[in-house]
C-alpha cells in the first residue's frame, strides 16, 4: 500500500512537472506494475486523478483495469472510457498511444463476446463501442492518412453491426503513415483494417474499391503467409468477378512467393478455377460448379458473394455476345446465355443498360436487341473536368511521393548502404 | 562667278564634291546610333551643344569598308567655346591604348576613321588637325559627320574620304554608303525605332496610338453593325419593305465571319472540334503527371530496396521480401564488384 501510494504521489508529480516522457516511462516500465497490482483501489485512484491535466495518469489506471481478468461492470467502464477519451488531453495520449489502442482491443472483444452470448438486444452493445472507438481515432491519429490498429477494432463492430457510416469516414481517405504505437502496432492489425474495409466495401457494393483492398491485404510483403491473405484471396476472386473486370493474371505479380503457393495449394479448386469458368464457360457449368463446392462457400461464408457473382457471370456472358452480334434476338439471346426465358433475359437487360454497361436498344415488337457502340467521345466539358481532376491527384500523389523518397535518402541505413558499396574504387555512385 | 566660286571653293581646303571613291563604305546602323547618343548625351549634360568626337571602328577588307562600332575620343582640350581657333588635341595614349583592347577583343576591327557631330558649316581646321593627329594610326581616315540640325528625307549622315593635297591641303571627299544590318541590329533598331519616337504634337506614345486607331476601327465596325442589325430587325417587324438583294448580302457577311464564341447553330462543328482537342490536351498533361508520379515512384522503389534487400539473389527464393526482380537488381550491383578486388 505504500508503495503505491508512492507511485501515485510521484507520477503525480511528474505530471505537474509537466515532464511527460519520463511520466510515460514510470507508467509503462513492466516491473512497477502497481497500479494492476492493488486493483481493488483503482476506483479511488481515478477519483483523484482531475482530466484533463492528468491523463496519462488517467490512461495508465484504465489500462490495468482492461488488464485485469474480469472488469466488474463493464458499462459503467465504457462510459468512463467514453468520458475520458472526451476530456482528456490528446498531447499527453501521444506518449502512450498503445495503452488507448489495446483498452480499444479489449473493449472490442468483450463486446464480440457479449454479442454472440446474448440474443436480444444484440445491437446494442456494439452501437455503444462504435462511437468510442470513433473518438480514440480522432484523438490519436496525428493526421488523416495515419492507420492506427484501433481501426480494425472499428471496422470490425461496424460489420458486425451493420452500420458503415463511422468506418465509411475512415476509409474513403488513403493510408500513407501507420502509428507505431510505441513498438505495439502488429501487422495483423493492418491486415484486418484492410480486410474489414474490403468487406464494408463490398457491403456497400463498391466492388473496385473492395478489390483493391483485398488486394492490398494479398500483396502486402510477407514472409509468411497469414490466414487473413488467404480469406481475402478467396474474396478478392468473387470482388473482382462481380466487378466485372477480369486480369489475365489472377494475382499481381509482386505478391510475394510464398502467399502465392499458399494460395495456389488452398484456394485454387473452388476459386481460381472461377475465372476460367467466367472467360470460357456456360451458366450451367458455373451452376454444377457452385453447387459442387457449397458446402466450402458456406463454410468461408461467402454464399452471398457468390451468388452476385452469378448476376455478373450472365452480364458477362451478355456482353461477349455483342462481340459477336450486331443484332440478336432475344430468344437466341436468352438461349445462348441459358437463362430460363425471354423475359429474364429481357429484365437482365434493361438493368444492364440502365446500369450504363451495356449500349443497345430493344425492338419490343419483333424482339429484337441491337447492340450499339459506346456513344462516349470523350469531348464533353464533364470530361475534361474528370481529366483536370486526375491530374490534380497525380500531383498530390507525386508531392507525397517525393517526400517519401526525401525521407529515405536521408536515413541513415541509406546512406551506410550506399556508402559502404564503393570504398575500394572511384566508380561514381549513381545516387539517384 | 563661277572663276570665284571655284576659287572660293578651292581656297577652303573642304570640297564636298561627290566623286568617284577609292573605298566602296558599309555602314552599320550601330554607328550612327553610337554618335547620336554620344551627342545627345553631351548635349543633356553640359546643357549647350558641343561638337563631339570619337573613333570609327571598323573592318578593311580590300577596297571596301565597313563601319561597325564606334568609341569616343578622349580630348585633352576642355574648351571648346572658341569653334574657330581652338585647337582640340586628341589624347593619343588613351586611344592607342583603347585600341590595343579592342584589337584583343575583335581582332578584325580596325581603326578606320573618326566622326563628328556637326552642322553644313564645320570648323576644317580642327578637322586637319584630327587628320594629322590621326594619321600615323591610319593613311587615310574616313570622316564620318552626323548633322544634327539639318532637315532632309535621307540619313543626315555624310562620309569623307580625306585625301591629301599637294603635301599640306587636305580635301574631304564625300562618298556614298549602303546601310547593312546584322539580325540582332535589325530587332534593336526596330525596336527603337518603334517606341521611342514621340509625337511632337501629343504627348502619348506610338504604341497607345496604335491601339487607338484599332479602337476606332472597331468602333466603326460595331456601329456599322448595329444599322444592319436595326435593318434587319425592322424587316423582321414589317415596318420596313423588304429587299432580298440587301438580306442576301447580309446573310453572305454573316456567314463570313468566325465563329468561335456565337450561340447559333453555326458553332456546332467548331464547338465539338475545339472540345476534343482540349480534352486531348488534357489527356497528354494527365500522362505527363502520370509519367512523373512514375518516376518518382521507381527512384523511391530503388533505395527502398537498396536498404532492404540484404541478400544476394542466389539465397533462397525471392530474398528477404519476396521482390525478384529486388534480386536481380542486386545480382547487377554485385556484377561490378569482384572487378575491384582483383
Amino acid at each position: 500500500m505504500a508503495t503505491l501510494d508512492q507511485f501515485v504521489v510521484n507520477i503525480r508529480q511528474l505530471t505537474t512537472d509537466g515532464k511527460f516522457s519520463d511520466l510515460a516511462q514510470a507508467l509503462s516500465s513492466p516491473n512497477v506494475d502497481h497500479l494492476t497490482k492493488n486493483i481493488q483501489h483503482i476506483d479511488s485512484i481515478i477519483a483523484t486523478f482531475p482530466l484533463p491535466e492528468y491523463s496519462m495518469c488517467m490512461l495508465a489506471c484504465l489500462h490495468a483495469v482492461v488488464k485485469a481478468p474480469n472488469i466488474p461492470d463493464s458499462d459503467l467502464f465504457l462510459t468512463q472510457v467514453d468520458t475520458f477519451i472526451q476530456t482528456s488531453s490528446a498531447e499527453q495520449v501521444y506518449y502512450l498511444p498503445q495503452y488507448l489502442c489495446e483498452i480499444c482491443h479489449v473493449i472490442t472483444e468483450r463486446l464480440r463476446k457479449e454479442n454472440r452470448a446474448r440474443v436480444v438486444d444484440i445491437r446494442n452493445s456494439l452501437y455503444l463501442g462504435i462511437p468510442i472507438l470513433y473518438r480514440a481515432i480522432e484523438l490519436l491519429r496525428r493526421e488523416p492518412g495515419q492507420l492506427l490498429s484501433i481501426h480494425s477494432d472499428l471496422y470490425q463492430l461496424c460489420l458486425l453491426c451493420q452500420w458503415f457510416e463511422p468506418a465509411l469516414t475512415y476509409l474513403e481517405t488513403d493510408i500513407i503513415d501507420i502509428n507505431r504505437e510505441n513498438g505495439k502496432f502488429d501487422v495483423k492489425h493492418l491486415l484486418l483494417s484492410y480486410y474489414y474495409g474490403g468487406m464494408i466495401y463490398a457491403c456497400i457494393k463498391q466492388f473496385d474499391r473492395a478489390a483493391n483492398f483485398f488486394e492490398n491485404v494479398i500483396t502486402a510483403p510477407a514472409t509468411a503467409t497469414s490466414a487473413i491473405a488467404v480469406e481475402a484471396y478467396k474474396k478478392y476472386v468473387l470482388v473482382k468477378l462481380i466487378s466485372g473486370t477480369i486480369p489475365t493474371n489472377h494475382l499481381p505479380t509482386y505478391t510475394s512467393r510464398n502467399v502465392q503457393q499458399t494460395i495456389k495449394s488452398l484456394c485454387s479448386t473452388q476459386y481460381t478455377e472461377l475465372f476460367n469458368l467466367f472467360n470460357n464457360g456456360t451458366l450451367t457449368q458455373f451452376d454444377e460448379f457452385v453447387n459442387r463446392h457449397r458446402d466450402q462457400y458456406a463454410r468461408d461464408r461467402n454464399l452471398g458473394l457468390i451468388k452476385q457473382t452469378r448476376n455478373a457471370f450472365i452480364c458477362n456472358s451478355i456482353q461477349q455476345l455483342t462481340k459477336t452480334f450486331l443484332t440478336v434476338s432475344l430468344k437466341d439471346l436468352a438461349n445462348r446465355v441459358q437463362l430460363q426465358s425471354t423475359n429474364e433475359a429481357e429484365k437482365y437487360l434493361i438493368d444492364m443498360i440502365e446500369n450504363g454497361q451495356i449500349f443497345a436498344s430493344i425492338n419490343k415488337k419483333d424482339g429484337m436487341v441491337i447492340f450499339h457502340g459506346s456513344p462516349e467521345r470523350f469531348d464533353a466539358n464533364n470530361m475534361l473536368a474528370k481529366l483536370q481532376d486526375e491530374t490534380e491527384k497525380r500531383i498530390q500523389a507525386e508531392k507525397q511521393l517525393k517526400e517519401l523518397e526525401r525521407q529515405i535518402s536521408l536515413s541513415k541505413a541509406y546512406i551506410q548502404r550506399t556508402q559502404q558499396s564503393s570504398p575500394y574504387h572511384d566508380r561514381p555512385k549513381i545516387l539517384n | 562667278m563661277a572663276a570665284t566660286t571655284a576659287s572660293a571653293a578651292a581656297a577652303t581646303t573642304t570640297t564636298t564634291t561627290t566623286g568617284k571613291s577609292s573605298v566602296t563604305l558599309s555602314l552599320h546602323p550601330l554607328v550612327i546610333m553610337n554618335v547620336a547618343e554620344h551627342h545627345t548625351r553631351v548635349r543633356v549634360q553640359t546643357a549647350h551643344a558641343t561638337p563631339v568626337y570619337g573613333a570609327l571602328l571598323g573592318k578593311i577588307k580590300g577596297r571596301h569598308v565597313e563601319l561597325c562600332n564606334t568609341f569616343e575620343f578622349k580630348l585633352t582640350n576642355a574648351s571648346t567655346t572658341t569653334t574657330t581657333n581652338s585647337t582640340v588635341t586628341i589624347d593619343m595614349d588613351f586611344l592607342t591604348k583603347k585600341l590595343e583592347l579592342i584589337r584583343q577583343v575583335h581582332p578584325d576591327l580596325d581603326f578606320t576613321g573618326w566622326y563628328t557631330v556637326e552642322s553644313k558649316d564645320w570648323n576644317s581646321p580642327v578637322m586637319s588637325s584630327f587628320y594629322s593627329q590621326l594619321s600615323s594610326l591610319n593613311e587615310s581616315p574616313l570622316l564620318l559627320r552626323l548633322d544634327p540640325v539639318g532637315v532632309s528625307n535621307e540619313l543626315p549622315i555624310h562620309v569623307y574620304e580625306t585625301i591629301v593635297d599637294l603635301g599640306t591641303k587636305i580635301d574631304f571627299i564625300e562618298i556614298s554608303y549602303t546601310l547593312i544590318t546584322e539580325e540582332a541590329e535589325r530587332i534593336g533598331i526596330d525596336h527603337v525605332a518603334r517606341y521611342s519616337v514621340t509625337d511632337g504634337t501629343s504627348d502619348t506614345s506610338i504604341v497607345s496610338d496604335q491601339i487607338a486607331i484599332q479602337y476606332n476601327a472597331i468602333r466603326l465596325l460595331y456601329q456599322r453593325m448595329l444599322v444592319l442589325l436595326e435593318y434587319v430587325r425592322a424587316v423582321k417587324q414589317g415596318q420596313l419593305e423588304r429587299n432580298d438583294d440587301l438580306l442576301r448580302e447580309i446573310g453572305s457577311l454573316c456567314q463570313r465571319l468566325p465563329i468561335i464564341n456565337t450561340d447559333d447553330n453555326n458553332n456546332q462543328m467548331f464547338r465539338e472540334d475545339f472540345d476534343i482537342q482540349q480534352s486531348d490536351v488534357a489527356l497528354l498533361a494527365l500522362l505527363a503527371c502520370c509519367t512523373q508520379e512514375i518516376s518518382t515512384l521507381n527512384d523511391y522503389l530503388n533505395k527502398f530496396q537498396v536498404i532492404h534487400d540484404k541478400q544476394q539473389h542466389s539465397s533462397g527464393p525471392g530474398g528477404s521480401f519476396g521482390y525478384s526482380s529486388g534480386g536481380r537488381r542486386m545480382a547487377r550491383g554485385g556484377a561490378y564488384f569482384p572487378a575491384s578486388f582483383v
